[in-house]
């Protein structure tokens, strides 16, 4: 049996001890605790996919996430993913493309490309698809599907 | 307030005796908006967490049919090759909200949550699937259709805990659909869905199945389709199963959508779900 007071979490590569409430919401405790603040809270409610975090290498709402449910699993937010190869090449074709307009939603948008990028054979290799849970109120999507196809036709699918 | 991580089901079913708690898996339905609601929850609530038994993890071809664990996710339903002769349940899984609700929200959940608008529990009532739930006195096995009671209620007791799904092996490889009628897709809640499975042509019909959801307060069947159809499907008896149904179900009215839109829709959905089963079936 597992009833503790202490949880450790793996966020970015790091372990942290937490304490206090268990079902505190893991986007909080990654805003507020550890002041990663890229990471968005927009809807609550897991419509808009703001708060978007990679959890045990999938795409996850971390609003509906209460922090003990997330213990012993690997958690990477956009802060930690920002170093990555994968990251950069997308983040340059964002750039290119204009996919980046007020910003909101582009970290959780991020934590999704940087995910589908990894396995973009899933959903028939539509990244409309894999978007389909990422909400943006600017774009109008076009450009931000044209950068992630722009990434992943690079390496000729 | 304490969080159970239990290593076993065994485990899991002392806590759920000694604790009273609460039963979570993926919580896509139970924690949503959950920073305001964090003075709802109580110091002395528990929490059972089940997401990581491994019991409830598997996905297995049996003599019987096929056996899904109730911790299973609906990315993890669409993706599983041992499901593909399931189209209608990999279908349902796959229209559930988005990438990020399917990595999370499990099959389990979407019975135990007994959503009238849940998606993946209308193929599993068309597919007359049966729950296999634990508790400190043993298992047991109920039909699908005894589960749900009402609306966000079913008869599982505060001590049971779902532990798989049994999808009859009757239902494996026959042609099937899923169809869902909503407004925007994406993270869109059903205003009608359809789970249809028919087997054989118009003129010799070996089986048919069929469940509406969002409907009804549970996924809603019309028993013994196959035998009242008597071998044929003539387009009058297509029209008549639309009817029933559309007769039959008592949805309500909500921001969505209308009782009578959605009576009307139901009707449509049927007929085009049958249609679109039996035009798989010509082309064979």
């Amino acid at each position: 049996m597992d009833e503790q007071d202490t949880l450790t979490i793996r966020i970015n590569d790091r372990e942290y001890q937490v304490n206090g409430s268990p079902t505190r919401p893991l986007v909080d405790y990654i805003r507020e605790e550890l002041q990663l603040t890229g990471t968005k809270i927009g809807c609550g409610s897991g419509e808009c996919g703001a708060c978007t975090v990679i959890l045990d290498g999938k795409p996850v709402n971390s609003c509906l996430i209460p922090v003990a449910s997330a213990a012993g699993k690997e958690i990477q937010t956009i802060e930690g993913l920002r170093e990555t190869e994968d990251y950069q090449a997308l983040a340059e074709a964002m750039v290119e493309t204009g996919g980046v307009q007020c910003g909101f939603c582009t970290p959780g948008i991020m934590a999704t490309l940087y995910a589908w990028k990894q396995q973009p054979d899933l959903y028939e290799g539509s990244v409309k698809k894999a978007l389909k849970n990422n909400l943006c109120r600017c774009t109008g999507y076009q450009s931000i599907v044209q950068a992630a196809e722009k990434v992943v036709n690079g390496e000729e699918r | 307030m304490g969080w159970y991580r239990p290593q076993s089901v065994e485990e899991a079913i002392k806590i759920l005796e000694e604790k009273s708690p609460k039963i979570v898996c993926g919580g896509t339905d139970l924690f949503v908006q959950l920073t305001t609601r964090q003075t709802e929850f109580s110091q002395s609530d528990h929490w059972l967490d089940i997401q990581n038994l491994s019991e409830l993890k598997k996905i297995e071809r049996t003599d019987e049919g096929i056996e899904v664990g109730a911790a299973v996710t609906a990315a993890e339903i669409w993706q599983s090759p041992v499901l593909q002769p399931l189209p209608a349940l990999q279908k349902a899984a796959r229209v559930v909200g988005g990438w990020q609700i399917q990595n999370r929200a499990s099959i389990g959940g979407n019975i135990a949550n007994a959503s009238p608008a849940g998606d993946m529990i209308v193929p599993l009532a068309a597919y007359q699937a049966r729950i296999k739930i634990a508790s400190p006195n043993g298992v047991r096995i109920l039909p699908f259709d005894e589960i749900i009671t009402g609306p966000k209620k079913t008869q599982l007791a505060q001590n049971e805990m779902i532990l798989s799904v049994l999808i009859p092996k009757e239902s494996l490889g026959v042609p099937q659909t899923f169809l869902r009628h909503d407004q925007r897709g994406g993270t869109d809640i059903s205003l009608v869905s359809v789970a249809a499975l028919v087997k054989g042509t118009t003129s010799k019909i070996e089986l048919a199945q069929i469940a509406i959801g969002a409907a009804h307060y549970k996924p809603m069947v019309l028993k013994d389709l196959t035998d009242r159809l008597d071998g044929t499907l003539t387009t009058d008896q297509l029209d008549r199963i639309a009817e029933w149904y559309a007769e039959n179900c008592q949805p309500i009215s909500d921001i969505r959508a209308s009782a009578e839109y959605r009576r009307a829709m139901v009707k449509v959905f049927v007929k085009k779900a049958i249609t679109e089963v039996l035009s798989l079936n010509e082309s064979l």
